[in-house]
């Protein structure tokens, strides 16, 4: 039940001619919390989406553990999303369903609970985000600072090993940012999953990332701690740093 | 000699065009109708879809089977008063009913009502990425999805034409009554005339219009791109596509089947 890592080798996207990813190369570590930021439309959702099999890279490689994923089959992929939770940038609730239907789908999709189990464990982790209450609701009556939280919590059910989080604070007021990067923090710890998180907030990144990796210009442009980002010379960090603080 | 070879080459793209939809449909089509068969089955999804395919056009494809077999009805009956021949008003009506109008007119209502509504369904949740949430989740769109939806409008269409072709000779009978037939008329040389297979052959036509509703429904929603727009012009491209493949595939399996 060891979290795998996660290795991309020199992956190219292009998209209509415009080439998104020009050969990205990095290493996500095990059981660690991974950061990846950069600028808007730099191609960080796209960078989750060639993770998760959803869209396929034009050239390059995808290893979880020494498994490469590149050329796998849905077959082996499915066996793989299975221990995966992925928090979309815009949430991707299921509209037919309500707030609650949508938390518990995973589990009641691989017969992984039971009817009232699943809700129990819904409750309990929607209640960790302030939406105990709003079970029964549909998801057209909610906020998109609650539609992120539904999601979030759709993502993390099935205590999945390796989690994504496009953007998990985005949109959320202060307090609930901090509750929110606490229970990501408290998910990783309890589980020991792998965890990516794209972020534009870089008091979080500083805080609670292991690794930070930068994407520029669709490649990696810096890949270490923290504390290694805040102390480099590279022209194109202190860029974004300074912009980055002044914006906050 | 530039015009003409405008046009070839614009032809020569429109058969590429085709060719591409076919294979791209036919492929999604296999998949989703076969992939219901394998484990797990998802009977609660299939009850639903038949629900909304067959329940809810009830109300629909009565009053459109009541009145093309009584506007049907008053068409003939003038026609066939003034050669004496009002014993056949009946037997006509419902072969007409079964046949044609039955089949036919259902479908293109319950397309108009739950095609659309499909493309439309499918599109929104494949522009707000709702389809990348399932498969992220190892949820198979196609089979959760696609699959009941198919198998919904290919049982459910000849049972909603059946009522059709029943309701629209009730229709024309009643019609009849007003223009002077006696019921004896109007009822006697129904038996003899109308065969089992012609009955048959419009269930079948039938579950074959259903097949191609719901698929070109599902097949515009899934491969939807863009926006609110896509959504729009997916919808709006399966009820034109549904209703020509209908009404073509119709005249075809009639010449073979009758
Ligand atoms: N399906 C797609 N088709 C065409 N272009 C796409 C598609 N997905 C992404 N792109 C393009 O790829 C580029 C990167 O998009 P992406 O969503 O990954 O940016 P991002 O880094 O996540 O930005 P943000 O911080 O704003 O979320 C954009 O220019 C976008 O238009
Ligand atoms: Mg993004």
């Amino acid at each position: 039940m060891a979290a795998p890592s996660i290795k991309i080798v020199d992956v190219v996207k292009t998209f209509d001619g415009d080439k998104v990813l020009d050969g990205v190369s990095l290493d996500i570590l095990a059981g660690k919390i991974n950061f990846i930021i950069g600028r808007s439309g730099e191609g960080k959702s796209v960078l989750m989406k060639i993770l998760t099999g959803l869209y396929q890279p034009d050239s390059g490689s995808i290893f979880y553990g020494d498994k490469n994923l590149t050329t796998a089959r849905t077959k082996d992929w499915n066996a793989l999303r299975r221990k995966m939770g992925l928090l979309f940038q815009d949430g991707a609730l299921f509209d037919s369903m309500s707030l609650g239907e949508n938390v518990c789908f995973p589990l009641w999709f691989h017969h992984l609970a039971s009817p009232s189990e699943a809700r129990k464990r819904a409750k309990t982790l929607l209640g960790e985000l302030g939406l105990a209450e709003a079970f029964f609701s549909p998801i057209s009556s909610l906020s998109t600072g609650e539609r992120k939280r539904v999601a979030l919590a759709r993502a993390l059910i099935m205590e999945p090993e390796i989690v994504f989080f496009d953007e998990p604070t985005t949109g959320l007021d202060p307090i609930l940012s901090s509750q929110v990067d606490e229970l990501i923090v408290h998910a990783q710890k309890k589980t020991g999953a792998t965890v990516i998180v794209v972020s534009h907030d870089m008091a979080a990144t500083l805080t609670l990332a292991d690794t930070v990796t930068l994407l520029h210009q669709g490649v990696v442009v810096f890949n270490g701690t923290p504390k290694q980002l805040s102390q480099s010379d590279e022209p194109e960090i202190k860029l974004f740093l300074s912009a980055v603080n002044l914006e906050n | 000699m530039n015009i003409a070879v405008k046009a070839v080459a614009g032809i020569g793209r429109l058969t590429l065009d085709i060719i591409f939809h076919l294979g791209r449909y036919g492929i999604l089509t296999l998949k989703a109708v076969f992939g219901a068969f394998l484990p797990p089955w998802r009977l609660r999804g299939l009850f639903r879809q038949m629900e909304l395919v067959g329940v809810d056009s009830l109300m629909v494809v009565i009053l459109t089977g009541l009145f093309t077999g009584g506007v049907f009805t008053l068409q003939i009956i003038y026609g066939f008063q003034r050669f004496s021949a009002e014993s056949m008003v009946g037997p006509t009506v419902a072969t007409a009913m079964t046949r044609e109008l039955g089949p036919v007119l259902t479908a293109l209502m319950v397309t108009g009502r739950v095609g659309s509504a499909m493309a439309a369904e499918l599109s929104a949740m494949k522009v707000t990425e709702q389809m990348d949430a399932l498969t992220v989740m190892a949820a198979d769109p196609v089979r959760y999805l696609l699959s009941p939806r198919i198998w919904a409008g290919t049982l459910m269409l000849p049972l909603l034409t059946a009522i059709a072709d029943a309701v629209g000779v009730v229709g024309g009978f009643f019609v009849a009554l007003g223009r002077g037939l006696d019921p004896g008329q109007f009822v006697g040389r129904i038996e003899d005339i109308v065969v089992m297979a012609d009955i048959f052959n419009g269930l079948i036509k039938s579950a074959f219009f259903g097949f191609i509703l719901t698929s070109v429904g599902c097949y515009m929603g899934y491969y939807t791109k863009g926006g609110a727009e896509g959504v729009g012009r997916s919808t709006t491209m399966a009820v034109v596509i549904s209703y020509v493949i209908i009404l073509v595939s119709d005249f075809m399996m009639t010449a073979i089947m009758f």
